[in-house]
This record gives C-alpha cells, sequence and structure tokens, in this order.
C-alpha cells in the first residue's frame, strides 16, 4: 500500500520543489518506485526540476477532468529507474484541482507505486490544503528563520486538523521537519537559528538539515535534482534524510557544532525517533 | 459603450454549477439553545417597561441574546405587528429570531416581519437560569468543564475552555492563542496570546511555566509583550487582576 507524502511548508520559497524532487529521486534509488506530483496550478515548477518540461503533453488536471488517462500523463525519469513525474497544468487555475478528482488519481497511483510525493505550493489556501488532504506523512520544510517557522507550525497545525486522517479521527499525518538553506557561518555569527531552537519552536522529529549550497541552484538549472550531484553537499545531505526516513540512525552533516561537543550525539539522535 | 457584464461568478459567462465550484460553504444540521419569550399580554402598555427591568438583572446574559417568540398564550388573539413589536426588542438588545406556537395569522405577521416558524422548542435549563433575581451583575458560574490540551498550540488555533478551565501540557506557539472562561495553566512555554477570565471573572488567573506570551489578558484587561517586566520574561509565572490592572508575580 503505497504512502502518500505531502512536502509542505506554508512559506514560500524555501525549498519545497527542490526537496520533493530530490527525496523522491533519493527514495527512487533506493529502489523504491515513486512519482511526485505538482499540486502547484499555474506556478508548476516540479516538471522544470525534474528536467522534463521538454517533455509534458497531458498534466494532473486534464486525468482530472477525464481528458487524458493516467498512464499518458506520467513522465519516466530518464536517469533514475522506477521514478515517475506527474506534471500539472500552467494555464488553468487551481479551482481546477478538485478533492474528488485528486482522491481518483491517487488511487490509481497507489496501485503501482510505493511512495507518492505530493509537491504543495505555498501558502495556506485551496491548493496547499488539497495538496496535504490526502497525505498520510508531511515533510515540512522550515529555512532556520523566525517568518519560515512561524509559517510551518501553522501549516503543522492545518496538518493536525483539516487532513482527511483529522476529519475520520485516523492516525495523524506523521510530521516531520527538513530544515533547508541551513548556512554554517551564519548559524556561527548568530544571524541564523540553530537547529535545536528550531526543533524547539516546532515540536516534531528532524528529518535532515540541508545546508545551503550553489548546487541547489545549478540542479534546478540543468534540471537534475540535487541528490544526483555525489558531490554536492546539499545532495548528500538529501540522501541522508532519504536514508533516515527509511531507518537508518545518520549523524546530521553539515551542521555546526552546536551542543554536540557536550551533549553529544545523543541530543540529536534523540531527536530523530521512529515509531513502533 | 461597453460589452455586457458576464453572469456573476464565472469568467466566461456561463452559469457556474455547484459540482464544479471547491468547497465553499457547508450545510448541516445543528442544535443551539434559544431563549423563549413567551407572550401573554404583549399589548399592556407596560410591557416594555417591566420587559427592561427583567433584563437588567442580567444585562450581560441577555445582551445580543437570540429569542425565539412564543404565540401559544395569545392564538386566537388578532396578531401584534411583529416587526414593530421585533424593532422594540432590538432597541432592549435582544435578537428576535423566530416564532413558535403561533396559529396562522400570527404565523404570516412572523414572515412578514422577517422571523423564521421554529417548531415547538422543549423547556431547557439555561447556564444563568437563577431562580431569585440577583440585584447585582453576576457573571455566569463556572462549571468544571476543564479543557486538557496534550498536544502544543499551533500557530493560527484558538483554543476556548468555555465555563471553566484550560490547562495545557505542551507549548503555545507564537501565533496560537488559549482562552478560558476560569483559570489558563500551561505547564510549558506561553508564547501565543493567553486569556483568562474571558466572560469577565475578575478572579481568574494565568499560571505558565514559561512565560514569553506576545500578550495576556484578565477579564478582558491586557498585557502586551513589550510592557512585561523584564524581570518576568522566561520565568515561571502567575497572573492575576488587582484594581482592575494586571499583576504578573513569580510562582513560589
Amino acid at each position: 500500500m503505497a504512502t502518500i507524502i505531502v512536502v509542505t511548508s506554508g512559506k514560500g520559497g524555501v525549498g519545497k520543489t527542490t526537496t520533493a524532487a530530490a527525496f523522491g529521486t533519493g527514495l527512487a534509488l533506493e529502489g523504491k518506485k515513486t512519482v511526485v506530483v505538482d499540486f502547484d496550478v499555474g506556478l508548476r515548477n516540479l516538471d522544470l526540476i525534474m528536467g522534463c518540461e521538454r517533455r509534458v503533453v497531458f498534466d494532473l488536471i486534464d486525468v482530472i477532468n477525464g481528458d487524458a488517462k493516467l498512464n499518458q500523463a506520467l513522465i519516466k525519469d530518464k536517469r533514475v529507474d522506477g521514478l515517475q513525474v506527474l506534471a500539472t497544468s500552467q494555464t488553468r487555475d487551481k479551482d481546477a484541482l478538485t478533492r474528488e478528482g485528486v482522491e481518483q488519481v491517487l488511487e490509481e497511483l497507489r496501485k503501482e507505486f510505493d511512495y507518492i510525493i505530493c509537491d504543495s505550493p505555498a501558502g495556506i489556501e485551496h491548493g496547499a490544503q488539497t495538496a496535504l488532504y490526502f497525505a498520510d506523512e508531511a515533510i515540512v520544510v522550515t529555512n532556520p528563520e523566525v517568518s519560515s517557522i512561524r509559517d510551518s507550525d501553522r501549516m503543522v497545525g492545518i496538518l493536525a486538523s483539516k487532513s482527511r486522517r483529522a476529519e475520520r479521527e485516523e492516525d495523524p499525518v506523521r510530521s516531520h521537519v527538513l530544515i533547508t538553506r541551513y548556512d554554517i557561518e551564519r548559524v556561527k555569527r548568530g544571524e541564523m537559528l540553530k537547529v535545536e531552537d528550531v526543533i524547539e519552536m516546532l515540536a516534531l522529529p528532524l528529518l535532515g538539515v540541508i545546508p545551503e549550497s550553489q548546487s541547489v541552484l545549478q540542479a534546478s538549472n540543468v534540471g537534475a535534482p540535487v541528490v544526483l550531484d555525489q558531490e554536492s553537499k546539499a545532495g548528500q545531505a538529501y540522501r541522508d534524510a532519504v536514508a533516515r526516513y527509511l531507518g537508518q540512525h545518520l549523524e546530521y552533516r553539515f551542521v555546526a557544532a552546536e551542543r554536540s561537543s557536550f551533549i553529544g550525539f545523543g541530543f540529536f539522535n534523540r531527536l530523530w525517533r521512529r515509531s513502533a | 459603450m461597453y460589452a455586457a457584464e458576464p453572469t456573476a461568478g464565472s469568467p466566461g459567462g456561463e452559469p457556474v454549477e455547484l459540482a464544479d465550484c471547491p468547497e465553499l460553504f457547508q450545510i448541516r444540521g445543528h442544535l443551539q439553545t434559544l431563549l423563549a419569550l413567551k407572550l401573554i399580554r404583549p399589548r399592556d402598555e407596560r410591557f416594555f417597561l417591566i420587559l427592561q427591568q427583567a433584563l437588567a438583572r442580567s444585562p450581560k446574559f441577555f445582551r445580543h441574546a437570540p429569542v425565539v417568540l412564543d404565540a401559544g398564550a395569545v392564538a386566537g388573539q388578532p396578531p401584534l405587528n411583529l416587526a414593530e413589536f421585533a424593532r422594540r426588542l432590538r432597541q432592549q438588545h435582544l435578537v428576535p429570531v423566530g416564532l413558535q406556537n403561533g396559529d396562522e395569522a400570527w404565523s404570516q405577521m412572523a414572515v412578514n416581519a422577517g422571523l423564521a416558524l421554529l417548531p415547538a422548542g422543549r423547556p431547557t435549563k439555561l447556564a444563568s437560569d437563577e431562580p431569585t433575581p440577583s440585584p447585582s451583575d453576576d457573571p455566569p458560574p463556572r462549571r468544571n468543564a476543564t479543557v486538557v490540551v496534550s498536544e502544543p498550540v499551533r500557530a493560527g488555533q484558538q483554543i476556548y475552555a468555555e465555563d471553566g478551565d484550560l490547562i495545557a501540557l505542551a507549548p503555545v506557539s507564537p501565533g496560537a492563542e488559549v482562552a478560558a472562561d476560569g483559570h489558563v495553566h500551561i505547564y510549558s512555554r506561553l508564547r501565543g496570546r493567553a486569556h483568562a477570565g474571558v466572560k469577565g471573572d475578575p478572579d481568574a488567573r494565568i499560571f505558565c511555566h514559561k512565560l514569553e506570551a506576545q500578550l495576556v489578558s484578565v477579564a478582558g484587561v491586557w498585557l502586551v509583550n513589550e510592557d512585561i517586566d523584564a524581570r518576568f520574561l522566561g520565568k515561571r509565572v502567575q497572573i492575576y487582576s488587582s484594581d482592575g490592572a494586571i499583576v504578573v508575580e513569580p510562582l513560589p
């Protein structure tokens, strides 16, 4: 049975699409059949970041409207086996995204894939709510600064109250924080919040810390998710995040030596616990 | 000179159907408790004067209260001009919403006055039922309906413990709001807003383990973060009202 993961944040520009692409690709590299779905109708970006914008014929909205079959809209990634992309429309607006339509598409996708990554638009309105509604898990992407943390906190509240799991009083959506654009030098200078500050404010398990990196921009320019760049620190951090998600216990690299020097490895380890 | 306006609600002028729209509203059954004003001698010239005196015994309770007019005792009599009657009730800050137990003539008058025709309700005890009128302005008695919150209260969430206390066992984020008619206890960090004594109880208090609130209030008197004495920020405190002013004190 597939797991639906929504990549969301509230705040715009923090790295949702970069994360959806990298995390999705990372899962496929680990052998999981993964599809990444763009829910940002009108401002679509996922196909650019995945490098398939020149192969998009049909999209999510076409499938919802019955103008195309799902397998006509799905685009196979050329580099990684088991990875596919479902782009969204640039020309329609988000009212074309109906809950029933999305439900049907997700039901079909569940049969084929192990993981369905939903790339959410920014904000907390219809598009973002539709993207999170059917989620089993959530990756809340957060920059280590106050306004992003505030918006992420708001989003966590919405996940806890407006998802289908919340409405049906089922097990809640499992939410994780992924810190992105973490800049060690700025943290050391006190300009940027430390990891422990972010986690203290959001009170959620930490999936990973992705360092600020030039390679992210380069990756989106060439349309290759940054996780494919073996030398990039951001790419390596995303691979660590995927491994952690799949159950491995890994140290958080690329993080300033905040408390680990006196509390030790245990502190960060406690931040990442898999529940039984 | 200008092209005809398209029909409202659609860019191209086509009619908009329920099925096309994302969720704009939900229609659900809903249970409410309303006051019933049983009309016995509504034409008596002292009616509104005596009504005003009756309402004055519990002004807060009756202010803006929705009211059903009960015409059971006056059925058969010629109906009042209910539009005018409703206007005079509104002058006394009641909100007439409907008529029950009216005959055909009364019901027609009610419809003309924009009132709903309601089926006969059941008598029920109200939160502020007082068997003997008291001259003072008492707030409604607090029931022990304590609300316990064990998950963090996130930005944008509001939790209100009506008629009781609120106990939070997890942090209250900036941008979150917790409120109670009674006391507010936060066994964690308070970073958002906390309101105690929402219905006016001046004895209500706020207790918290780490005061970093954006705003606190007791019985409507508020204090913003900027005005909190810096000694108390980040500390374990209780907050209460004394002579109309807010006092912040360390917990023992």
